[in-house]
């Protein structure tokens, strides 16, 4: 769930700014997320500190669109969400899931409710998994199990 | 001639003379012999003599009791010293001999040797009995701990406290792999735990 949420941090302080429809956004994906405000307090708080001075401002909060996008792509999902989420932990398994990365990935399926489909691709290895290419929208899964790396 | 000399042989000229007829070494032999007749005497006498006084010396410091208290008669003590039996004077038993005493003495070693083995079957059944006894008690002993200890270890052997068990030790090296998987999956349908189950207890010992 906070990988979600930090993802649509970057995303709204995409410029190095954060607009209102962002901040707005924000406060829609907490809902969609069903996050405290102590969980997103956390979350917050260590973006700002660690990525926000960071961050070179070029415009004037243009990256709410991209959040917007994001979350319109994520909710588009809707069916296939859990068979991605499976195919991806089977394929997280293979390599070698961490727990962190098992925790994250879980907590964020979990509030998609699609945690016990995760959880069969990853503990149930006499369940067939298909294995599928992920889309976009679930890049910070990827790459929380480590299917992939932030320079990709 | 032969008329005269019978003649002359009746009239002994030694008698009519008075001379001994007897050659002198004769009569010296004789004289010796006299001699020694009469210092065997007066030895004997002499030798009567000290063992008389000596019984009375034994008299007087109680010898004679303990000639009487012996168990064969003088007589026999002293005229058959070589049958006197030591081991009776003692008091001891007589060696078994081997003869007539041999069947005796071996049914009497046999006897001792059935005696021995009766004792040790009885030794034998008693060590049984008490070995089964002990063995009893010691079962029991030995049960009653395992009851206590199963009584304590109920909750351990508690189907999910040891999938619980097992899935800790899957995290320890933080990394999870396919093997892991398999085996956790194996344990769940020998520990009969539906998946529901093992995502519950996964969040305990992850958010724990």
């Amino acid at each position: 769930m906070t990988i979600l949420f930090k993802h649509a941090l970057d995303l709204a302080w995409n410029d190095g700014r954060l607009s209102r429809r962002g901040a707005v956004l924000l406060e829609n994906l907490q809902d969609f997320l069903d996050l405290s405000d102590h969980e997103r307090g956390v979350v917050e708080e260590k973006h700002s500190d660690e990525e926000v001075p960071f961050l070179i401002t070029r415009g004037f909060g243009s990256g709410a669109d991209l959040l917007d996008h994001w979350m319109a792509t994520l909710l588009d999902l809707d069916e296939d969400l859990p068979l991605f989420l499976v195919s991806m932990g089977r394929s997280a398994l293979e390599t070698g899931i961490t727990k962190q990365g098992w925790m994250d990935v879980s907590r964020a399926a979990e509030s998609m409710g699609c945690e016990f489909d995760f959880a069969r691709g990853v503990w149930e290895p006499e369940y067939e998994v298909e294995s599928l290419e992920w889309p976009d929208a679930l890049k910070p899964v990827a790459m929380a199990l480590g299917l992939m790396s932030e320079e990709e | 001639m032969f008329v005269d000399e019978t003649e002359e042989e009746d009239d002994d000229l030694y008698e009519a003379l008075e001379v001994s007829t007897t050659a002198p070494a004769a009569r010296g032999n004789d004289l010796l012999d006299a001699l020694g007749e009469e210092e065997e005497e007066e030895f004997a006498e002499e030798e009567e003599a000290e063992v008389i006084a000596t019984l009375d010396m034994g008299e007087t410091m109680g010898g004679e009791s303990e000639q009487e208290d012996t168990f064969f008669p003088q007589e026999e003590i002293s005229e058959e010293e070589e049958d006197v039996d030591p081991f009776e004077e003692l008091g001891a038993l007589r060696p078994v001999s081997l003869n007539n005493n041999e069947n005796a003495a071996v049914s009497d070693a046999l006897a001792a040797f059935m005696d021995d083995e009766e004792d040790d079957e009885v030794d034998d059944l008693q060590e049984i009995s008490l070995f089964e006894e002990t063995k009893v008690e010691k079962v029991e002993s030995e049960e009653e701990p395992k009851h206590e200890a199963k009584a304590e270890q109920k909750p351990k052997a508690d189907p999910e406290e040891l999938y619980r068990f097992l899935l800790e030790g899957v995290w320890v090296d933080d990394v999870l792999d396919p093997a892991e998987v398999a085996l956790m999956s194996r344990k769940r349908r020998e520990l009969k735990i539906s998946f529901e189950t093992h995502l519950k207890i996964l969040k305990e010992i992850l958010h724990d």
